[in-house]
């Protein structure tokens, strides 16, 4: 786990820092008994990362909202059916992807313009912005099965096995998914970056317009 | 080499950040809402019908004649302590502050079947609180006894292990230790109470159904 919603895992190797908590298996076990305060405390720590999940398969921030919504509503239910014969990770991962493939699927009924389902309405020239939104854009036009399977290596970390568990396809087609969305992607990304490097130049000339229009 | 620089370079461009704190709650709240249990207008007041209905029923107060015996028994085998009256009335002796992951059950499986014993150590034994209207009266009801007791732990050991609740370690309850036990009528439902710390560091008393172990109540402990 890289990223900055990294949370303590003792699965992983992060002794020192589980041990300040209670590991997942724990309160997994408990929560599944029925113990809501173990299911509030697994909730909130994967939220983030929950919607991360969601907010990169399903690209628009609202609808990813909508994912992590159903998500942790999904392992509320389901936890007492979780059987411990996996990772709770891995588990929780399925799920949010579930929930955020669900939500493609409601979204693909909606007619709705592509660009409007991005957050293009932000305002550009803030390079954070437009870093966000070279992002979104790019990974829309990554096809969904392969932006799935590059979320969840390269945003969740999961490993070739586990991402084959939860995606319920055999180990060779997640290699060869992760290898084609990570080529589309770092296509998309260049594109995408000279795309913002065009429009920060028209930025740039409309406003040199603008401020002469104005002294003049 | 390159492969994997290329592996962190999009990691880092994929990084999502955290969602505001609001969000959080607010996405939390609505998905526990969901619990069976918090579906129930009447699930988490005393008295409600669990799952299992009249059964339950039954075997809570089957475990109830179960605890006063264990009750009985320490009345009976502690003479000589004159703190035996108190400590004999809470329903099983002291569970350790070890390690929730080596004590808690495996994921899945049937926990007073297939997980370890909770190890008993020091804790409070609040005995029993008697009968309560709420959640709050319980809450008042603990601080009082853990006050009038300076929070004296009680002798290691003894009988308290037959009590499946204790037995299942404090992640069960979602606590990271049990610091204090006792027992109390929560309305008309007789409860198991455990007292300790959470994960995130509230004082947290939760108050169970002493036949399924199932959360019926939690209240947050000043102090």
């Amino acid at each position: 786990m890289r990223d900055r919603g990294r949370v303590p895992d003792r699965a992983r190797g992060d002794d020192a820092a589980a041990a300040a908590v209670v590991d997942d298996a724990s309160l997994a076990a408990a929560a599944a008994a029925g113990a809501r305060p173990a299911l509030e405390t697994l909730l909130e720590r994967y939220a983030d990362r929950v919607h991360a999940i969601c907010r990169r398969i399903v690209v628009n921030s609202e609808d990813a909202l909508d994912a992590t919504q159903e998500a942790l509503i999904a392992i509320t239910r389901g936890i007492g059916r979780f059987d411990g014969r996996s990772a709770f990770t891995t588990w929780l991962y399925r799920v949010a992807t579930n929930a955020a493939l669900d939500e493609l699927r409601r979204r693909s009924r909606r007619p709705v313009p592509l660009d409007a389902t991005l957050d293009l309405e932000s305002p550009s020239g803030e390079g954070a912005v437009d870093a966000r939104l070279d992002v979104d854009r790019a990974l829309a036009e990554v096809p969904e099965e392969f932006r799935t399977a590059v979320v969840l290596r390269d945003l969740a970390d999961l490993d070739y096995p586990e991402i084959a568990a939860v995606l319920g396809v055999p180990l060779g087609t997640v290699k060869s998914r992760i290898a084609r969305g990570r080529r589309a992607l770092r296509i998309e990304l260049g594109n995408q970056s000279a795309a913002s490097e065009r429009r920060t130049a028209q930025n740039v000339e409309r406003a040199v317009v603008e401020r002469a229009d104005h002294e003049r | 080499m390159a492969d994997a620089q290329r592996d962190l370079e999009l990691a880092a461009a994929l990084a999502v950040p955290p969602l505001d704190d609001l969000t959080r709650a607010r996405l939390v709240r609505t998905a526990i809402a969901e619990h069976p249990d918090a579906g129930r207008p009447d699930a988490a007041r005393p008295g409600a019908t669990r799952p299992g209905g009249r059964l339950g029923a039954a075997l809570g107060v089957a475990a109830a004649l179960v605890i006063g015996a264990v009750i009985g028994t320490l009345v009976v085998t502690r003479p000589d302590d004159p703190e035996s009256t108190t400590a004999a009335r809470a329903p099983v002796s002291s569970p350790a502050p070890s390690s929730p992951a080596s004590s808690s059950p495996a994921p899945g499986s049937p926990a007073d079947a297939a997980a370890p014993a909770f190890e008993p150590a020091a804790a409070t034994l609040l005995g029993d609180l008697g009968a309560v209207a709420s959640a709050s009266a319980l809450g008042d009801a603990i601080t009082a006894r853990l006050e009038a007791a300076g929070e004296r732990p009680a002798a290691p050991g003894g009988a308290g292990t037959a009590d499946a609740c204790v037995a299942r370690g404090p992640a069960a309850a979602g606590l990271v230790v049990i610091s204090a036990i006792g027992t109390a009528t929560l309305g008309t439902a007789p409860v198991v109470v455990l007292v300790g710390p959470t994960p995130r560091g509230e004082n947290l008393a939760v108050a169970l159904d002493p036949a399924s172990c199932a959360v019926l109540e939690t209240v947050t402990l000043q102090g």
